[in-house]
Order: structure tokens, then sequence, then C-alpha cells
């Protein structure tokens, strides 16, 4: 019975702390408590877009036979830091967008260590079949980031 | 070292559904894929290594850029599927990364993919999109 009393007591306070938040404005109180889910972005789309296509030519670039190292290339590994460097910068402006800002670190991370590599492996060229396995990854992830940014609500 | 990326994928797949419940057939797919892509990579980095054509850093700087590949899929998979970005994420890729360890004989790299394991737990959790 006296656990019961309690439970009540608790409960009544509770709802009475609720009325007297909803009088003093609970549309700035409630924030703090429940995130909204984050919006699609345009802008994030198209840095994506355009960094899936960056890479592919650098990756195309990597996996031939001419042509293929490190310095030939650093122009375009410039131009898909760049594209990387935009979207995190992007995503990181955005409220309540820490998956994608996540995802897009990570990305960026991943990319910065293949061309570790590969300007370690200079004036040689990577192994053709690694470069063409970052192809793969690298577009799996970017493509997973785009469906995602896809699936949040528009507006 | 040859690996059945099919046979990996699918493992890592049944293994992280125990760890990560409740997942869409597309989400499903999406981790299966990255792990058969992950599973071959660290396999084909290990040939190369074994092979002399790698430096034990240009080895660990590609393992650690495909573990980041594979990592930023299984955070865009926690954020579709509103699971905990830290939980989700750390237990999926514990899971995916050692199946995909002992698949290809790359047990060496086991510390450098912890510690992109670690990174992730220090950039926090977030608002899911559903």
């Amino acid at each position: 019975m006296m656990i019961k009393d309690r439970r009540l007591s608790a409960a009544l306070i509770a709802i009475a702390g609720c009325g007297v938040l909803m009088v003093s404005g609970c549309k700035q109180v409630l924030p703090f408590f429940v995130q909204q889910p984050p919006k699609f972005d345009q802008i994030t789309a198209n840095n994506l877009i355009a960094a899936r296509q960056d890479a592919d030519v650098l990756f195309a670039a990597l996996s031939g036979g001419t042509g293929c190292s490190y310095g030939a290339n650093t122009a375009q590994f410039d131009l898909v830091d760049k594209d990387l460097s935009a979207l995190v910068v992007e995503a990181a402006s955005l409220p309540n967008n820490s998956f994608t800002t996540n995802g897009a670190t990570v990305l960026q991370k991943g990319f910065d260590r293949f061309r570790a590599a590969a300007r370690s492996k200079n004036p040689a060229c990577l192994p053709p079949g690694l470069a063409q396995d970052k192809k793969t990854s690298f577009d799996g992830a970017a493509t997973n980031l785009l469906t995602y940014e896809n699936a949040k609500p528009k507006g | 070292m040859s690996v059945n990326v099919n046979a990996v994928a699918a493992q890592v797949l049944a293994a992280m559904q125990g760890k990560v419940p409740g997942l869409s057939g597309a989400q499903a797919k999406a981790m299966e894929t990255a792990a058969g892509v992950l599973a071959k990579s660290l396999a084909d980095i290990e040939a190369y290594h074994l092979a002399g054509e790698l430096t034990d850093d240009q080895a660990t700087d590609l393992v650690s850029s495909a573990a980041d590949d594979a990592l930023t899929t299984l955070i865009t998979v926690a954020g579709t599927a509103a699971l905990d970005l830290k939980g989700a994420v750390t237990a999926g890729l514990m899971t995916l990364v050692q199946v995909a360890l002992s698949a290809s004989g790359l047990g060496w790299a086991g510390p450098v993919i912890q510690s992109v394991i670690a990174a992730i737990t220090m950039t926090g959790g977030g608002s899911p999109t559903k």
C-alpha cells in the first residue's frame, strides 16, 4: 500500500511538472529532449555524386597500365579530396546530422589512407587489383551514404 | 590466400543479425555486400603483402582504408535503421572484421582495424532518420 502511494505521488508530481512545462513553453524545452530527424540536403547529395564520379576517374587511372602512379594523378587525388572536404563541411553544418557527418568523415579518412599508400609506392604504381578493390569499396560506401541521404524526409 | 567471398559475406551477415537485429532486406543486403567487399580487399592486400609488393606500412594503410569504407556503410545502415550509432556500429564492425580477418589470413591487421573501431566510438551518436 505504501509503495502504491509513493508511485501515485510520483506520477502526480510528474503530471504536475508537465503542466508547468506546458504553461512555461513546452516548445522551447522539448527540443532538448527530443532530437528532430535530419532533413534531406541537396548539396550533400550533389557532393556525394561529385566525389563518386571524380573517384571513379582516379581509380580507372590507377588501374591502367600507364600513368597509374601517384605522381601522375596528384591533381585527381586533390580533386577527390576537395569533394570529400566539401561533403564533410556541408554535413557538419546541418542540425542533427551526425550519422552523415560521421559517415562522410570516415569515408574521407579511408581515402586519405589509400592516398598515403599510393604516395608511398610512388613512382611505382599500386597493384591494379588493389585500386579496383578500392573503387568497389569506395563506390559502395558513397552510394550507401547517398541512399541514406535520399531516405531522409524532404522539405 | 583464396577467399570465398560469398561464404564470408553470408557468415558475417548471420553473425551481425545476432548483434544488430531487426534489419530490413535492403539494410541486410548493404551489410552483406560490404562484408564481401571487405573480405576480398583484405585477402588481396595480404596476397600482395606476402608477395613483397607492399611494405608493412602500405598494407596497413590499405587495410585501414578498406575498414573505413565498410564502417561508412555500417554507419548508414545504423542511421537508416534508427539504431544506436556506437552500439550497432561497434558490434557490427567487430563481427565483420573478426570473420573477414580469419577468412583472409590477415590476422596481423586486427589491431589496425581495432583502431578504426576505437575512432568511431569517439565521434559520438546522433539522430537517426526515423
